[in-house]
């Protein structure tokens, strides 16, 4: 004779295959009155874990964890001596280039030139371009800085691929091919991968797009995620339920500083902005725990804020509706694409704002509008 | 490519091959494994606290923990889950033991499922009430096999596996939650 537990698991099981309460008890009569309130019990236990899980949740972790990988094994090459001289002698550097700058009119002799994302001095060498970029008022030889660093945050990638370092990185460039998997970006090899988060418009050859993601020691660039990129560098906004993370907004478009592309080695909240893009019904592999909807309540970064609107003409992403409507911060993408997502939109926008998407499919405009940007690291004709 | 395959078709894929790449902290199969026992292990970290916020942390916090550990030789040499969902186990039980928890506290509104209760059910909500707070009085190897079993969904096995405990250990271990949790709840409306 049955005991009493497994009568329960044998309930509980009948259950799960989708029988009442009452069915699974017909089989033990003797133990109906004693297992009856516990199985009723039980669907509520398992009611109450069904909710989905966010989908922003699980890329921030990712992201945090694999941060946290990438500098466990930074770690282990440190010699003691470095981690103990990184506490004191790393801010005294980056006093004293400050002083050293604001108080000579050369003061270009910079030992962190040639240090990469993850390295000792690396911090060093961007605020030392921060601080070059806020004291050059001539927009012109600004916008050379400008182009300057963002072809050094390139170098500083080859070179780590060359060395075989593993290291988070972010960087934007033109897309310019797509082989399967192997995509070249801005000359950088990049790999894209079943879990890598691609934005719901597809990319091609040609567009803007931000990378981010980490250098692999075989030679690419492990993505993480690919955001596209509008003329109109939109900015993913504050967020209510994102302000305590998600703080330092890597903006993946530089507009004016250089310091948007942030290499996350740099980055304490180890979130490297993972939620600028994220139309989160792209990702195969992230099927079960989809919720645009959930975003929309709760993430506001809202996804395609803006950057779904470079589609080609046909911006029939719902999920551009729910980006606005919460107002959830983003309002810079709300210029961009309402609700009618399609090339009619699109050159209304474009009317109004001469920084405007429309990229993808007003071809000769497109042009132009990239041109306006300061992402000028491309030709523009 | 391979590791997800590896990680997603068997139950316990070829764990050395990932457990070797996992002290490495290999990129790849770090981000395979989080990919694989995130949902899980968020799920039964939210199951047990109730808040989205410290669930967040909490889950990161497992798996850093793996990273420590594995790097320092430390980590699981074997069954993956059991050591993830073990020291979400341990994490919770000391995150309870601090933050103290007066048994009549009243949980706020935000924190009750109305997302899966139709809109104005006010008995509803005070089911929900009822039970999260008997949950809450539960020893924390009752809310233990209870997460386990069906906040996460496991199966019986899969439970005992975790818990390294036989399958008719944790037949009674379920039965006495279940009975526990029904006598709270008893005393919550008495």
């Amino acid at each position: 004779m049955t005991d009493l537990y497994t009568a329960l698991e044998k309930c509980l099981q009948a259950i799960e295959q989708g029988e009442s309460v009452e069915q699974a008890l017909s089989v033990y009569p003797e133990f109906a009155e004693e297992l009856y309130p516990l199985l009723e019990l039980s669907l509520q236990a398992r009611n109450l874990g069904m909710r989905p899980i966010p989908d922003a949740i699980r890329r921030r972790g990712r992201q945090r964890v694999l941060e946290h990988a990438a500098r466990l094994r930074q770690n282990t090459q440190d010699t003691l001596l470095w981690s103990f001289l990184s506490l004191w002698v790393r801010p005294a550097l980056l006093f004293g280039l400050a002083f050293v700058l604001l108080f000579s009119s050369i003061g270009l002799i910079n030992g962190s030139a040639s240090a990469l994302p993850g390295d000792y001095l690396y911090p060093v060498k961007r605020t030392w371009e921060n601080l070059r970029l806020s004291l050059t008022f001539n927009p012109q030889e600004r916008q050379l800085l400008i182009s300057r660093f963002e072809q050094e945050r390139l170098n500083e990638i080859e070179e780590l691929l060359a060395r075989g370092r593993v290291v988070p990185i972010t960087f934007s460039g033109l897309v310019e091919s797509m082989m399967g998997e192997q995509w070249l970006v801005a000359g950088i090899p990049v790999r894209i991968t079943d879990s890598t988060r691609l934005p719901q418009a597809p990319i091609s050859e040609g567009m803007l797009v931000a990378v981010q993601g980490i250098t692999h020691r075989e030679g690419v660039v492990e993505a993480f995620e690919v955001q596209l990129l509008s003329a109109n560098t939109s900015q993913p906004g504050e967020d209510d339920d994102n302000n305590n993370r998600d703080n330092s907004q890597n903006e993946n478009n530089d507009n004016s500083e250089n310091d948007a592309n942030e290499n996350s080695e740099q980055d304490s909240n180890g979130d490297a902005g993972n939620d600028n893009n994220g139309n989160s019904d792209n990702d195969g592999s992230n099927n079960d725990e989809n919720d645009n909807g959930d975003d929309a309540n709760g993430n506001g970064r809202n996804e395609s804020d803006g950057n779904g609107d470079v589609n080609d003409g046909s911006n029939s992403d719902g999920s551009n509706d729910s980006n606005d409507d919460s107002g959830n911060g983003n309002n810079a993408g709300d210029d961009n694409g309402m609700s009618e997502n399609d090339s009619h939109n699109n050159d209304a926008n474009d009317s109004n704002n001469d920084n405007d998407n429309g990229n993808g499919d007003d071809s000769g405009e497109s042009g132009d509008e990239d041109c306006n940007e300061e992402h000028k690291n491309e030709s523009c004709s | 490519m391979g590791i997800w395959v590896l990680m997603h078709t068997a139950e316990n894929p070829d764990e050395a091959q990932v457990l070797a790449g996992l002290q490495a902290l290999d990129t790849q199969i770090v981000g395979a494994i989080y990919d694989r026992y995130f949902p899980e292990v968020y799920r039964y970290v939210r199951y047990r606290l109730d808040d989205e916020y410290t669930a967040e942390d909490v889950t990161s916090e497992v798996f850093v923990r793996l990273l420590e550990a594995a790097r320092s030789g430390r980590g699981p040499k074997s069954n993956l889950k059991s050591w993830l969902l073990s020291t979400a186990s341990h994490i919770i039980t000391d995150y309870l033991r601090r933050a103290y928890r007066h048994p009549e506290q009243s949980i706020p509104e935000e924190l009750l499922d109305a997302a899966y209760s139709p809109l104005g059910e006010i008995e509803h909500r005070e089911k929900v009430r009822a039970f999260k707070q008997a949950y809450a009085q539960l020893t924390p190897e009752q809310q233990h096999v209870l997460a386990l079993r069906f906040g996460v969904g496991y199966s019986i096995e899969e439970v005992a596996t975790i818990m390294k405990k036989s399958t008719n250990a944790v037949k009674v271990l379920q039965f006495r939650a279940l009975a526990a949790l029904q006598r709270k709840i008893k005393e919550y409306y008495d």
